[in-house]
């Protein structure tokens, strides 16, 4: 690159550094909000559920500047200062940053929830060995660790109880366990969405060749793989099997929509 | 007499000198801001990070003065009729405020947040927070037993709906009047 082009990418990554420093100073408001979400409603997911909607918004709209930078101004300049070459430099830089930025919230949103519910298990704990009395006689029920919605019935008064967990305990293996996950297997999330990212400029580097099938397998494989971490996790905090159906069915719908459109690897591999 | 190749270069000299200062402004010039600043006679100005509003704002206001001159020239030399100067002349009225407006919703600049701060989205969980049916429920209870709707008498074996004392139906069936 000369001096211009140099000075150029310089100063487009002085812009996305100021981004990258206000995603900065809102995670850390939003950490002590959410955290302060989680004491006031131990017991339901909703509250944090909907603060975590309304900041991926805002964090979104944070991304886009970079976007609306570029085709406002940042991309003649690119043009300008040089060929086709110099411009993928330029969209290049623009697509690193929205992914790293991207990836960086989901870090920490899955980071964060994480901790609250790492927090919450003392509580949990305490719940989990609470005793529940018969509703007509009050005798103490049979039930023993709970996780979901059982029947016990009463051997006092013959009663059929339908007995369901602590409101604490249902949160915890219900949205915790699902965050705790999605935390798992998030790293191999980013990883896949890097691996695309480095297929597609290998591509473009390629006058566009379609992708060696070679490359498509390995998608397969960190696809499967990211699906069976989120299985195993989910299972083992529950103390149950691993849902292979679940993985099963992801892998489907990922084959029908993302490689059987390749006749190439059809003609290997046939319909999912 | 009206030169509308005159009037269009201006016009279009002066936005070029507007986009030059927002973009620098906002880091996305390949100057920077202290060079172009300094170039309209904005001395001292530096290269702040972010460049304040202000800064901006005196800038554009040296800007718009320089335009005035050269307006005011064309008309002398009737090279710009008097609709066109008075057009060009409302422009550069509201040039200065509309242009800090549209730096400050693109900066990111710690006294503009990009969107404002968090405080609003915690306001409003808060608030819907508290209209959850959950929420607003007076008891909760971890254990139900389902009664006979005739006698009263508590279900004694699960998924048995008939009542074990009087073969009642725990659930009345839709058709059954009441």
């Amino acid at each position: 690159m000369n001096a211009e082009q140099t000075a150029l990418v310089a100063r487009f990554e002085g812009f996305i550094a100021k981004i990258f420093g206000r995603q900065a100073e809102l995670m850390a408001e939003a950490e002590q909000g959410l955290k302060g979400l989680a004491a006031q409603y131990p017991e339901d997911s909703l509250p944090m559920g909907n603060a975590i909607g309304a900041l991926d918004h805002r964090m979104r709209q944070l991304r886009e500047r970079i976007g609306q930078a570029w085709d406002a101004q940042i991309e003649e300049q690119f043009s300008d200062a040089g060929d086709g070459a110099f411009l993928d430099v330029g969209l290049d830089q623009k697509r690193d940053a929205e992914m790293k930025l991207e990836q960086e919230w989901q870090t920490f949103i899955a980071t964060t929830v994480c901790a609250i519910y790492r927090d919450l298990w003392p509580q949990v704990q305490a719940a989990l060995g609470q005793p529940v009395g018969c509703s007509q006689c009050g005798s103490e029920l049979p039930v023993k660790v709970q996780l979901n919605i059982v029947a016990a019935t009463c051997a006092h008064c013959g009663t059929a109880n339908q007995v369901v967990p602590e409101r604490i305990v249902s949160n915890y293996y219900g949205a915790g366990v699902q965050a705790f996950a999605d935390a798992a297997a998030l790293p191999l999330r980013h990883e896949i969405e890097l691996f695309r990212e480095r297929v597609d400029r290998q591509r473009r580097a390629n006058n566009w060749k379609p992708e060696p099938l070679e490359s498509m397998e390995r998608w397969d494989e960190m696809e499967r793989a990211f699906w069976m971490r989120f299985a195993e996790i989910r299972a083992q905090m529950r103390g149950e099997e691993p849902d292979l159906e679940l993985v099963e069915s992801r892998m489907k719908s990922f084959r029908q929509y993302g490689l059987e459109t390749d006749q190439r690897w059809r003609a290997k591999h046939g319909p999912a | 007499m009206e030169s509308v190749s005159e009037t269009s270069a201006y016009a279009e000299r002066l936005n070029r000198r507007v986009e030059e200062l927002v973009n620098s402004a906002l880091g996305a010039h390949s100057e920077t801001w202290a060079v172009v600043a300094a170039r309209l006679g904005l001395e001292g100005a530096g290269d702040p990070s972010p460049v304040p509003v202000t800064q901006l704002e005196a800038a554009l206001t040296m800007l718009v003065a320089e335009a005035r001159v050269d307006l005011a020239a064309m008309a002398r030399r009737g090279t710009a009729s008097p609709d066109v100067v008075t057009a060009l002349g409302m422009r550069l009225d509201r040039l200065v405020a509309a242009e800090t407006s549209r730096y400050g919703d693109a900066s990111v600049d710690e006294k503009k947040p990009a969107g404002g701060g968090l405080s609003s989205i915690f306001a409003n969980v808060q608030a819907t927070a508290a209209m959850s049916p959950w929420a607003r429920a007076k008891e909760w209870k971890r254990q139900v037993a389902l009664q006979c709707r005739s006698c009263g008498a508590p279900q004694r074996e699960s998924r048995n709906f008939k009542c074990e004392y009087c073969a009642g139906d725990l659930f009345r069936r839709p058709n059954d009047e009441e």
